[in-house]
C-alpha cells in the first residue's frame, strides 16, 4: 500500500471518529437544555404530551434514543423536525443550496477584490493607495457583517432607490439577480480584508526575491513581472486559508441571511437551539460538521498534490 | 481654491440628493409595484398548516384565508355565516343544528359536506393525532373527553351529520361563544380522501400536499421565505374577494423591514417603538390595534412572603402602569385594567371590559402600608423578604424589568433580583414551580373572558403559581354552566375581582398593542386580536 493511500485511509478514519464524537456531544448537550420541544406558553394535556413523545421517539430512555438516532443517521435519516414534522433532510435539501450559493458568491467577491487590493497595496507601497487599501482591510476585519449589511441596505438599497427612483439593489429576498449582490458583499467583507492583507505581505515578500530582480534585469515589462512571476507565487498562502475561510463564510452566514431575509440554513442552525428542536439541532450540526471535516480533508489532500514539498506522512516506508 | 470648488460641487450634489429624498418621503409610501398582488411581512414561517395540529398565529393567518369553516369573523371579530348558512340553537344553549351551503367545494373537486366536519372533529379527538389544541374541541363537545380517554366510542361524540348538509353539534355546557369557536382552525373540516391519500405525516407540509376550501389557494410556499396565496375562483364568495394575490414574507430584521417598506418592496409591516417615533417625525400616519394579549406577573403562592395576599397586592399597587406604557414600552400598549383585555366581547353586545371597569390601582403609599401589614402577618422583616423576578432575555424585557425594580425600590424599599432567561428555560421554570415572580403572557383562544380566567382554577395546567381558591373555582364552574349571559358575566367579573384585587395571585401589567405601517396601495385590510391579517372583508388594491 502506498503512502498516499495509507494517509487517505487514516485521514478518513479520523474524520469518521470526529463525526461520531460530534454526534455524541451534540446529542448530550442538547438534552441538557432546559425544557423540551413541546413546552409552549400554553400547557398541553399530559396525555397529548405523551402521544407527542411517542410520535417523535422521545419516550424511550436517552441511551436507546441515541443508538436509534446513530442508526438512523447511518441510513441517511436525520429524523423529522419537532414539532412541525418536516423531514430534516428536506430542510437541508431546500435551505443549504441557498446558503452555499451565497457562500460561493461571497468567496468570489472576497478573492477577486481581496487579491486586487493586496496587489495594489504592495506595488504602491507607502503611497495613499496602500493606506486606503489597508484602511479598508482594517474596517473589514473590525466591523461585523450585520453592520456592513445594514449600511449597504440603507445606502445602496434605500437611499439610492429614493434618489434615482429605480431599484438598483433589492433590500431583501434571494430570487432576483439584484437581490444577490448586497448580501454576498456584506458576507464577503471580512474575508476580503483577510485576503488583501495576506496578499499584500506575500507580494512584498515575493517582490524582493532574486528571480524578480532577474526578470527586471531581462527587461520584462512591469505588468509581465507582476502577473507572470509575482502574483503566481504570492497567491499560495491565500490558497492555504481557503479551508478556514469557507468555514467562516458558511457559519457566519446566519447574520447576513437574517438581515437580508434569505431562506438559508443558518436560521435553522441557530433557531433550533432556542426551540429545543432536537432533530434539527443535531441534523444541522452533523451536516455542517461533516461538510467542514470533508472540506478540510479535501484541502489537505489537494495541497499535497499541488505542492510536492508537503509530505503526506502516515506510512512507515 | 481648488478645494473650495470641490466642496461647492459636493454640497450641490448633496442638496440635489436630499431634495430627491425629501420629495419622495412627502409623497408617502405608494407600496409595491405589482398590480394584482400585495406583499406583507408576516415575520414568521407558518410552522403547521394541518388544521388538526396548528397552534400558532402565523399558520392561523394562512388557514383563515384558505379554509372555510362553519362561521368566519368579520372585521369586528363578530362571527358571520360561512359554510353554515343558518343555525338553530336549543333552549338550553347546548345543541346547535347547522344548515350548510351546498356549493362549498374542496380544491380536489369534492363537495364540502357535514361529514367532513365529523371526520375532522373525530380525528382531532384521537390521542394518536397528538393535537396540542385538540382539547378545545373534545373538552367542549359532548362526550369528547371520554372519546379522547378511550372510554367511549367516537360514534357517541356530540357531532353528527344528519344529512350531507345538516350538522348537529352538542356541547357539554351552554357556550355563549360557540359561533366564535366554529371559526377557529381546530373546528375546520377535513377532506378525508385527501388526508388519507397524502398521509398524516406529509399533510400540509408543502403547498401541494394540502387540500383547501376557502377564499384563497396556496400558490407557492418557499419555506422561511414566503407564501403566496391566489384567489380561489371556485369559492362560493369569490365575487366579494377583490385582491387577486397576497404574498406573505417572513422577514427577520427590524431595520430591513422598514427599508423594504420605504423602498416599495413591502405594503405592510409591524413597527418597533423607535420606528413609530421615526414615522411620526416624518408626518406619516401609522396604525395600531390592541391584540388582546395580556402580560402579567404570576406570583408563586407557595413561596414564603408571596403566600400573603397583602404582600402580593402591595407589589402590584407599587407599579405605575401608565408610566410603564408611556415611557418604557412606547408602542401603544395600554395599562391593564384587569386580566381580561379591552377587546373581548361581553354580554348584551357590549365589551366585557365596559361592565368590569378598572380593577387595577396605582398607589405607592397604600402599597407601602399593605406591604408592612403583610410582612407582619407573615412574621417577616423587609430584609428577610428576598425574591427574584424571572423575565425574558430580550432587550425590551430588560428595560421593563429595570423599571419594575426601580418602582419596587422607591415604593416598598426592597430590591428584587432580576433573572433573565431564554424563553424555553423560563417556561421550564414555570412548569417546575421554580420561581418567585414570573413575567408571563397569554393570547386568547376565543373571544370570551373565560379564556383568560379558567386557567387560574386549582387544577388547571397553566396555573403555575398554584393559586387555589374554592370560591374562585366555584365561580368559574358555575359560569361554565350558566345559560343567562348577564348572570354568567357577573360571575366572571366576581372571579376576576378575586384574581386581580382580593387574592391577587397575579398582577396584570399591560394589554399589548401592535403598531404597523401600511402603504397607500393596500386598503381595507383587517387586523384585530383574532385576525392578525385578513383580506376577506373588502380589502382592495387602490388604483
Amino acid at each position: 500500500m502506498s503512502n498516499r493511500v495509507r494517509y487517505i485511509i487514516k485521514r478518513i478514519g479520523y474524520a469518521v471518529i470526529t463525526i461520531f464524537v460530534l454526534i455524541a456531544l451534540t446529542f448530550t448537550l442538547m438534552h441538557l437544555l432546559p425544557g423540551d420541544p413541546f413546552t409552549g406558553p400554553k400547557a398541553i394535556p399530559e396525555s397529548v404530551k405523551e402521544a407527542l413523545n411517542v410520535k417523535y421517539g422521545l419516550d424511550k430512555p436517552l441511551l436507546q434514543q441515541f443508538f436509534i438516532y446513530v442508526g438512523n443517521v447511518l441510513s441517511g435519516d436525520l429524523g423529522a423536525s419537532v414539532p412541525d414534522g418536516r423531514l430534516v433532510t428536506d430542510i437541508i435539501k431546500q435551505a443549504f443550496p441557498v446558503s452555499l450559493e451565497l457562500g460561493i458568491r461571497s468567496l468570489i467577491f472576497a478573492f477577486i477584490i481581496g487579491i486586487l487590493l493586496g496587489i495594489v497595496a504592495a506595488i504602491k507601497r507607502g503611497t495613499v493607495w496602500d493606506s486606503a487599501s489597508m484602511f479598508l482591510a482594517l474596517i473589514g476585519v473590525s466591523v461585523p457583517s450585520f453592520i456592513i449589511g445594514s449600511l449597504l441596505q440603507y445606502f445602496l438599497g434605500l437611499k439610492l432607490y429614493q434618489a434615482t427612483g429605480t431599484q438598483v439593489f433589492a433590500i431583501m429576498g434571494w430570487t432576483t439577480a439584484n437581490s444577490k449582490i448586497l448580501p454576498a458583499f456584506a458576507l464577503a467583507f471580512s474575508s476580503m480584508a483577510t485576503i488583501s492583507r495576506l496578499m499584500r505581505t506575500s507580494m512584498l515578500d515575493v517582490l524582493n526575491q532574486d528571480y524578480i530582480k532577474t526578470a527586471k534585469a531581462k527587461g520584462l515589462k512591469q505588468r509581465q513581472i507582476i502577473w507572470l512571476h509575482a502574483v503566481r507565487n504570492a497567491i499560495m498562502p491565500v490558497v492555504t486559508v481557503m479551508g478556514p475561510l469557507v468555514a467562516s463564510v458558511l457559519t457566519g452566514a446566519f447574520v447576513v441571511e437574517n438581515i437580508f431575509s434569505i431562506p438559508g440554513l443558518g436560521k435553522y442552525f441557530v433557531q433550533s437551539v432556542q426551540t429545543n428542536n432536537y432533530t434539527v439541532i443535531s441534523g444541522t450540526t452533523i451536516f455542517y460538521g461533516t461538510f467542514l471535516i470533508l472540506a478540510n480533508l479535501v484541502v489537505d489532500l489537494i495541497y499535497g498534490f499541488i505542492d510536492p514539498r508537503v509530505k503526506l506522512t502516515g506510512g512507515k516506508e | 481654491m481648488r478645494f473650495k470648488k470641490v466642496l461647492a460641487a459636493a454640497l450641490a450634489c448633496a442638496m440635489v440628493v436630499s431634495t430627491a429624498v425629501t420629495s419622495s418621503a412627502a409623497s408617502l409610501y405608494p407600496g409595491t409595484p405589482d398590480e394584482d398582488m400585495v406583499t406583507i411581512d408576516m415575520r414568521a414561517e407558518p410552522p403547521e398548516l394541518n388544521s388538526l395540529l396548528t397552534t400558532d398565529v402565523a399558520s392561523g393567518n394562512i388557514l383563515r384565508m384558505t379554509m372555510a369553516g362553519l362561521t368566519k369573523l368579520d372585521e369586528n371579530d363578530i362571527p358571520q355565516p360561512d359554510l353554515a348558512e343558518s343555525w338553530d340553537v336549543s333552549e338550553d344553549g347546548t345543541t346547535y343544528t347547522l344548515h350548510l351551503r351546498e356549493d362549498g367545494k374542496w380544491s380536489n373537486g369534492e363537495p364540502v359536506t357535514a361529514n367532513d366536519f365529523v371526520y375532522a372533529w373525530h380525528m382531532i379527538s384521537k390521542p394518536e393525532t397528538a393535537s396540542a389544541y385538540g382539547f378545545i374541541v373534545y373538552q367542549n363537545i359532548k362526550n369528547g373527553q371520554a372519546v379522547f380517554d378511550g372510554t367511549m366510542d367516537e360514534s357517541e361524540m356530540g357531532v353528527k351529520a344528519i344529512d350531507d348538509y345538516t350538522l348537529e353539534v352538542q356541547f357539554e355546557n351552554p357556550i355563549p361563544y360557540a359561533l366564535h369557536l366554529f371559526s377557529f382552525a381546530s373546528f375546520y373540516p377535513l377532506n378525508q380522501k385527501a388526508y388519507e391519500e397524502i398521509g398524516a405525516d406529509k399533510y400540509a407540509k408543502e403547498a401541494d400536499s394540502i387540500v383547501t376550501n376557502g377564499a384563497y389557494k396556496i400558490a407557492e410556499w418557499v419555506h422561511d421565505d414566503h407564501v403566496t396565496l391566489e384567489k380561489n375562483e371556485e369559492y362560493y364568495g369569490a365575487a366579494d374577494i377583490s385582491i387577486p394575490k397576497v404574498k406573505y414574507l417572513m422577514m427577520k430584521d427590524t431595520n430591513a423591514r422598514m427599508n423594504a417598506f420605504k423602498a416599495g418592496q413591502l405594503d405592510c409591516f409591524n413597527l418597533s417603538g423607535e420606528q413609530i417615533e421615526q414615522f411620526a417625525n416624518e408626518g406619516f400616519e401609522t396604525k395600531a390595534y390592541v391584540d388582546n394579549g395580556n402580560w402579567y406577573f404570576q406570583y408563586n403562592t407557595k413561596v414564603k412572603g408571596l403566600d400573603n395576599a397583602k404582600i402580593r397586592q402591595a407589589l402590584g399597587m407599587a407599579i405605575d402602569l401608565q408610566s410603564l406604557c408611556d415611557n418604557v414600552r412606547k408602542d401603544g400598549s395600554l395599562p391593564a385594567t384587569g386580566i381580561v383585555p379591552t377587546g373581548i366581547n361581553g354580554a348584551e353586545n357590549k365589551l366585557y371590559s365596559e361592565a368590569r371597569g378598572n380593577l387595577v390601582t396605582y398607589d405607592a403609599e397604600q402599597a407601602k402600608a399593605l406591604f408592612e401589614e403583610g410582612l407582619a402577618e407573615a412574621g417577616m422583616t423587609a430584609d428577610e423578604f428576598k425574591i427574584s423576578l424571572i423575565t425574558d432575555d430580550t432587550t425590551q424585557a430588560q428595560k421593563e424589568s429595570a423599571f419594575y425594580q426601580e418602582q419596587w425600590k422607591q415604593a416598598l424599599g426592597i430590591t428584587v433580583d432580576i433573572s433573565p432567561m431564554p424563553f424555553k428555560a423560563r417556561l421550564q421554570a414555570m412548569t417546575d414551580g421554580d420561581f418567585d415572580i414570573v413575567f408571563a403572557g397569554w393570547a386568547p383562544d376565543y373571544n370570551d373572558a373565560m379564556t383568560y380566567l379558567d386557567m387560574f382554577t386549582t387544577e388547571n395546567g397553566n396555573n403555575y403559581g398554584k393559586y387555589s381558591s374554592e370560591e374562585y373555582d366555584k365561580l368559574i364552574a358555575d359560569a361554565m354552566k350558566e345559560v343567562d349571559p348577564v348572570k354568567r358575566q357577573d360571575m366572571l367579573i366576581q372571579a376576576e375581582t378575586l384574581l386581580v384585587s382580593t387574592d391577587a395571585p397575579v398582577f396584570p401589567l399591560y394589554f399589548s398593542a401592535v403598531s404597523y405601517a401600511v402603504s397607500d396601495k393596500l386598503q381595507g385590510m383587517t387586523r384585530t386580536g383574532f385576525q392578525e391579517f385578513d383580506f376577506q372583508d373588502g380589502a382592495t388594491i387602490a388604483k
